[in-house]
C-alpha cells in the first residue's frame, strides 16, 4: 500500500505542479495599536506555484518570519487575503486552522520543537496523529521510513536531548515531511547548525521540491538561497523584489 | 525593586496569583493565634474579676464559719455568694445572685453601662434581659435594672446581680449559699486539699457542700478545656494550611528561578559569578514573599480575631477584643522567609551550577532524557501519544507532580475531615442520647436535694432521681441516683449486670472504665460533694458518656439527704408533677435541639477554616498547574502548530491531571480519615470518653466530582487562554 492512499484527512487534493499554490494579496501583519503598534508585514502580494522552493530573504525583522507564520497558518493576519491550496486561511477559525494545519503545511522550525517527552519516532508520529486519521502501526511505520529518509532510521527511539542539533533539525524535516503535505515551510532551518549540517538539511528540503512539494525556505544565508527556484528578498515588511526563478537578488 | 517590576512584567498573572495564593496561606496560618487570643481575653477577664479557684455550692453559711475557712492553711481568701433561682414575669427562670459590692474581692461586676445597686430593688443584668431603667418582675418582685455587666463565671447565662443582703432575704436570711475560695498555692493538690478542709469545716457545723466543688487550678478558668480542645483542632487544620503553603512557595520560587536557567546561563557565559547571580535569583523569591506577607500577615490577624470571636462568643458569651499575637505573627514571617530563602537558594544553586553550555542550549535547564528513568519511561509505550506525553511529564519533573498531589490531597483531606468530623459528633450526641428513654427532665434550679423521691409515687410515666457531679480516677464524672427497676435509662451493658437496690453498686460508662483500667469487680472510690464513698463496679454501660450509675437510695444517703432527690424523668413533655421547688424542665426536644446548635456553631467554624485550607490548596494547585502549563507553552503551541486542535489540548492536559487528582483523592481521604481519627481520639483521650469515630461516606462521591470537575475546568480555562495566543507569537518567544 501507498502511503499516500492512506492519508484520510488531507482536506485539499495537491494542484498540478506549476499552478499557483500562495496567493497572498495586501497581506498586513499589525501588533499592538497605535504608538505600540509593531509592524510585521505590510500590503504583501506573493504567488507561490507548486513545485516550487522559493527562499525567502532580509535583514533581521524585515517580517520574512512573520510571511512564513502567515503562509503556515500559525499566525492570521490583521488584514489582506491569503488563499493557501485553494483554501482562504486569513479567515479560518482557530481548531479549523489547526485541522488545515495537520493536513496540508510541514513546518520546519529553526529550534527544532520537538516534543522533548518523545522519542524520535514518536515526534514524527505525532504529526501524523495530529494531521491525519491513519491507524497506530501504520502511523508507526510511516515515521520510521521518513526517518529512515532522513538518515535517522537508527536514532529513533532516541529523545531529543540524547540527540544533536543538525539530528533534530533532522527529525524535525521528518516531521514535516511525513504526512507528504503539499507545502512545507521551514523557518531559517539551518540557523541553529553548522555549515555542514545546513547544507545536508538544505539538500533533504530542495529534494522535496524536486518531488513536487512545494517549499517556503526563509534563511540568512544567502548561498542557500541562491539554490533555490525563486528568491523574495524581504525589507522592512515589504517585499523588496520576486527575481525570476533562478536568479539571485 | 527594578528586577522585581521587570519579573512582573514578565508575567502578571502568575505573580499575582502565586502572592495571592501565599497571602491566603500565610492568612490561614494566622488560626494558629486563634488559642492565645482566645485564653488571653479569658485569662484577662479571670484577672479583672478576681475569679476564684475554688466555686462550690453549700448549705447556708454564717460568719463565723467563714472566717473558720479562712483560717486554713494555704487559703489566700474565702468569701461567701448567695443564689437563688427565680422566674421572670415571662416565665425566664433565671438566677439571682447576691454578692456584697463593697468588700468582695473575687466576682467583681464588669459593668458595660450603668452602675453597681445600692438599693435592694435594684439589680445589673445582662442585656439580653432589658435595657437600662427597665423594671423586672422576679418571683413577684420588682427590680430596677440599673446595669449591664456580668462575671466570667456566668457569662453564658443570663443573670441578674443584687446585694447579697437582699438575696439572703429570699434565701431565708441566715447566711451565704455559695463559696468562693482563692488559694495562695492553686496547684491542684493544693486545692483539693483546701476543699477536703473546708469540708470538715462545714461537717463540724452540721452544713455540707451541695454540689461537688468546682477547681480552676494554675490560673485556668471555666472554659479552658473547650478553648483548648477547640484550638487543638484549629491548630492542626493551622499546620496543614501552613504546611500548603511551603508547598506552594517551593512550586513558585522554584519556577520563577528555574524559567531564568537560560538567562543566567547568558550571565554566567559574560563572566557574572555564581554567587552575586544566585543573590539575584534568591531577591526575586523574597521579593514576592515579601509582598504575599504584607497582604497575608493582616489578613491572618483579620481571620484570628474573626474566628476567635466566633468561639467566644458561642462557647463562653464574651466578646474579645481585638488582638495580635506577636509570636505567631512573628513566627509565620520568619519561617515563611526562612523557607523561601532556602528553597531559593537550592534552586538557584542547581540553576547556576547547571553545565554552561547545556544550560545556554536548554531553556529548561532539566531536559528530559538526562537521567536513567526517562530514558526507561520513553522505552515503555503506556497508552497513545498523548498519555505517553502525560506520563512522561509527570516523571519529568517529579518535585511538582508530587506538589500537585499533596496540595490536592490537603484541599481533599479538609473537605472529607470537616463532615466526617460533623458525622462522628453528630452519632456521638445520638448515641449518647440513646440510652435515655424519657421525653423530658426537670431539675431542680438550687443545689442540693430540694424535694422527696416520692414526689412521683403513684405516677406511671415519671421516675425521680438525682444527678450530680462527682470525681473518679481524677474525673469529674456525671453521677445519676435512679431507681433499680428504672424504665427511662436503658444501660445496654456491655458487660457485667445492672445494679441492685442498697448495695452501693454503680455501673459505670464503658469507655470511661477502659481508659482508667477499671473492670467489672473493682472498687471504686467516689468522691462526692459529701465526701469519699465506696461503690462495687458491676456492669460497664455502651452510654458513650463519663457517668456512674446508683441506686437513687444510695445516693441520696451518701449525700447526707436519704430520701431525697432534685430531677425529675417523664415520659411525657409536660410532665403533671408539682415540684415543691424551683425547678426547670428540659425536653428531650430541646436538648437534640442544644446539641445541633453547638455541633452547628462548632461545623461552622471548623467549616470556615476547611474552606480556608481547600481554598489554599485549590489555589496552589491552581498556581502550580499555571506555572507548569506556562513552562510547557512552546512545546503545546508546537502540538498547535503540528495541527492540535484545542479538544486535543484539552485532553492531554486532562490525561496530566486526572491520575494525579485521582492520587490526591486517595491520599487526601486517607489524611482526611487518619486526621479525624487524630482529632477525635485525642478529644476521646481527653475526655475519657468513647465518641467513635464516623467515616462521612456519603460526602466521598461529591469530593471526588469536586475535584475531577475542578481539574477538568482547569484544564478548559488553561486550553482557552493557550489558545488566544496566535501560535506564532509564542514559538517566536521561544527563540
Amino acid at each position: 500500500m501507498n502511503a499516500t492512499s492512506v492519508l484520510t484527512r488531507v482536506p485539499t487534493a495537491p494542484p498540478a505542479v506549476g499552478t499557483s499554490l500562495v496567493e497572498a494579496r495586501d497581506l498586513t501583519r499589525i501588533w499592538g495599536k497605535g504608538d505600540a503598534a509593531q509592524i510585521g508585514i505590510t500590503g504583501v502580494d506573493l504567488d507561490i506555484r507548486a513545485g516550487e522552493l522559493v527562499a525567502v530573504i532580509g535583514p533581521s525583522g524585515s517580517g520574512k518570519s512573520t510571511l512564513g507564520a502567515l503562509i503556515a497558518g500559525i499566525d492570521k493576519p490583521t488584514s489582506g487575503s491569503l488563499v493557501v491550496n485553494g483554501k482562504r486561511i486569513d479567515r479560518m477559525k482557530t481548531d479549523r486552522l489547526a485541522a488545515w494545519r495537520g493536513g496540508n503545511v510541514g513546518i520546519v522550525f529553526q529550534d527544532f520543537h520537538l516534543l522533548p517527552t518523545l522519542t524520535a519516532v514518536e515526534n514524527v508520529e505525532l504529526a501524523l496523529d495530529l494531521g491525519t486519521d491513519i491507524g497506530r502501526r501504520q502511523r508507526r511505520k510511516m515515521a520510521v521510513a521518513a526517518l529512515d529518509r532522513v538518515g535517522l532510521a537508527g536514532h529513533a527511539k532516541k529523545l531529543p536531548a540524547q540527540m544533536s542539533g543538525g539530528e533534530q533539525q533532522r527529525v524535525g524535516i521528518a516531521r514535516a515531511t511525513v504526512t507528504q503535505s503539499s507545502l512545507i515551510v521551514a523557518d531559517e532551518p539551518t540557523g541553529a547548525l553548522d555549515q555542514a549540517n545546513g547544507h545536508a538539511v538544505f539538500e533533504l528540503l530542495a529534494g522535496l521540491a524536486h518531488t513536487g512539494t512545494t517549499v517556503v525556505f526563509i534563511t540568512h544565508d544567502l548561498n542557500l538561497a541562491g539554490a533555490a527556484d525563486r528568491v523574495v528578498s524581504m525589507i522592512d515588511g515589504r517585499i523588496e523584489s520576486v527575481p525570476q526563478s533562478g536568479t539571485t537578488p | 525593586m527594578k528586577s522585581m517590576l521587570r519579573q512582573f512584567r514578565r508575567a502578571p498573572g502568575r505573580i499575582i496569583a502565586s502572592i495571592f495564593a501565599l497571602a491566603l496561606a500565610v492568612g490561614a496560618i494566622g488560626v494558629l493565634a486563634i488559642p492565645t487570643i482566645s485564653s488571653g481575653t479569658l485569662l484577662e477577664a479571670a484577672e479583672g474579676q478576681g475569679l476564684a479557684d475554688i466555686i462550690v455550692d453549700t448549705t447556708s453559711l454564717d460568719q463565723n464559719q467563714l472566717a473558720q475557712i479562712n483560717q486554713i492553711d494555704n487559703v489566700a481568701i474565702a468569701e461567701g455568694e448567695t443564689t437563688v433561682a427565680v422566674q421572670l414575669s415571662d416565665g425566664f427562670l433565671t438566677r439571682l445572685i447576691g454578692l456584697d459590692f463593697d468588700n468582695q474581692t473575687m466576682d467583681v461586676v464588669q459593668l458595660t453601662a450603668g452602675r453597681l445597686p445600692v438599693e435592694p430593688d435594684e439589680v445589673v443584668a445582662s442585656e439580653a434581659l432589658g435595657a437600662l431603667g427597665d423594671h423586672l418582675i422576679a418571683d413577684e418582685t420588682s427590680y430596677e435594672i440599673v446595669g449591664h455587666g456580668g462575671t466570667l463565671w456566668w457569662s453564658d447565662s443570663d443573670v441578674l446581680y443584687a446585694d447579697i443582703d437582699t438575696v439572703m432575704t429570699l434565701d431565708g436570711g441566715d447566711g451565704t449559699n455559695r463559696l468562693v475560695i482563692t488559694a495562695a498555692d492553686d496547684s491542684i493538690d493544693e486545692l483539693r486539699a483546701i476543699a477536703d478542709e473546708v469540708r470538715l469545716v462545714l461537717d463540724s457545723g452540721g452544713d455540707t457542700y451541695t454540689t461537688f466543688p468546682v477547681y480552676l487550678p494554675d490560673g485556668s478558668t471555666p472554659i479552658d478545656q473547650d478553648i483548648e480542645q477547640v484550638s487543638m483542632l484549629i491548630g492542626l487544620l493551622g499546620i496543614v494550611a501552613g504546611f500548603v503553603a511551603l508547598v506552594l512557595l517551593a512550586s513558585t520560587t522554584n519556577t520563577l528561578i528555574t524559567e531564568r536557567t537560560r538567562e543566567v546561563a547568558v550571565m554566567r557565559a559574560l563572566g557574572g559569578r555564581s554567587r552575586p547571580l544566585r543573590r539575584r535569583l534568591r531577591r526575586i523569591s523574597l521579593g514576592i514573599t515579601t509582598i504575599a506577607l504584607l497582604i497575608g500577615l493582616p489578613l491572618g490577624i483579620l481571620i484570628s480575631n474573626f474566628i476567635a470571636r466566633m468561639v467566644l462568643e458561642e462557647f463562653v458569651g464574651i466578646t474579645p477584643d481585638f488582638a495580635i499575637d506577636w509570636r505567631v505573627l512573628i513566627g509565620s514571617a520568619i519561617g515563611v522567609l526562612l523557607g523561601a530563602r532556602l528553597v531559593a537558594a537550592r534552586a538557584a544553586r542547581r540553576v547556576t551550577k547547571l553545565p554552561l553550555a547545556e544550560a545556554l542550549r536548554d531553556r529548561e535547564g532539566s531536559p528530559f532524557g538526562g537521567r536513567w528513568t526517562h530514558r526507561l519511561a520513553a522505552r515503555v509505550p503506556t497508552g497513545g501519544l498523548f498519555s505517553r506525553i502525560a506520563a512522561r511529564e509527570s516523571l519529568h519533573r517529579p518535585a511538582r507532580t508530587l506538589a500537585v498531589v499533596v496540595q490536592i490531597s490537603a484541599a481533599v483531606g479538609a473537605a472529607f475531615l470537616i463532615p466526617s468530623l460533623a458525622n462522628s459528633v453528630n452519632e456521638f450526641n445520638t448515641s449518647s442520647h440513646d440510652v435515655w428513654a424519657w421525653q423530658s427532665m426537670t431539675v431542680a434550679s438550687d443545689a442540693g436535694l430540694p424535694f422527696a423521691d416520692t414526689v412521683t409515687a403513684g405516677s406511671d410515666d415519671a421516675e425521680s432521681g438525682i444527678y450530680v457531679e462527682a470525681e473518679l480516677a481524677d474525673w469529674q464524672i456525671n453521677v445519676y441516683g435512679l431507681e433499680t427497676d428504672t424504665a427511662v435509662f436503658d444501660p445496654r451493658l456491655s458487660s457485667g449486670r445492672w445494679i441492685e437496690a442498697s448495695s452501693h453498686e454503680a455501673v459505670l460508662s464503658a469507655g470511661f472504665a477502659e481508659r482508667n483500667d477499671l473492670e467489672v469487680g473493682d472498687a471504686l472510690v467516689l468522691e462526692l460533694a459529701s465526701g469519699t464513698f465506696d461503690y462495687e463496679l458491676v456492669g460497664l454501660s455502651n452510654d458513650f458518656n463519663r457517668s456512674a450509675y446508683l441506686d437513687r437510695a444510695d445516693l441520696a444517703g451518701d449525700l447526707g439527704e436519704p430520701g431525697m432527690a432534685n430531677t425529675v424523668w417523664s415520659f411525657d413533655e409536660q410532665p403533671d408533677i408539682v415540684l415543691p421547688a424551683a425547678a426547670s424542665t428540659s425536653t428531650a426536644a430541646d436538648l437534640a435541639a442544644d446539641d445541633n446548635a453547638g455541633r452547628a456553631a462548632i461545623v461552622t467554624i471548623f467549616g470556615a477554616i476547611g474552606v480556608i485550607v481547600a481554598g489554599v490548596a485549590a489555589l496552589a494547585v491552581l498556581s502550580s498547574m499555571t506555572v507548569s502549563l506556562f513552562e510547557r507553552r512552546h512545546e503545546l503551541a508546537a502540538m498547535q502548530a503540528l495541527g492540535a486542535r484545542r479538544r486535543r489540548l484539552r485532553g492531554l492536559l486532562i490525561r496530566e491531571l486526572l491520575p494525579l487528582g485521582a492520587a490526591g483523592l486517595v491520599g487526601g481521604l486517607a489524611l482526611g480519615a487518619l486526621g479525624t481519627r487524630g482529632i477525635i481520639g485525642s478529644f476521646e483521650a481527653s475526655n475519657a470518653v468513647d465518641i467513635g469515630v464516623v467515616d462521612a461516606m456519603g460526602s466521598i462521591p461529591f469530593i471526588a466530582a469536586g475535584t475531577f470537575v475542578a481539574l477538568i475546568l482547569l484544564a478548559l480555562v488553561t486550553v482557552r487562554s493557550a489558545g488566544r495566543r496566535p501560535v506564532a507569537v509564542t514559538l517566536r518567544g521561544a527563540a
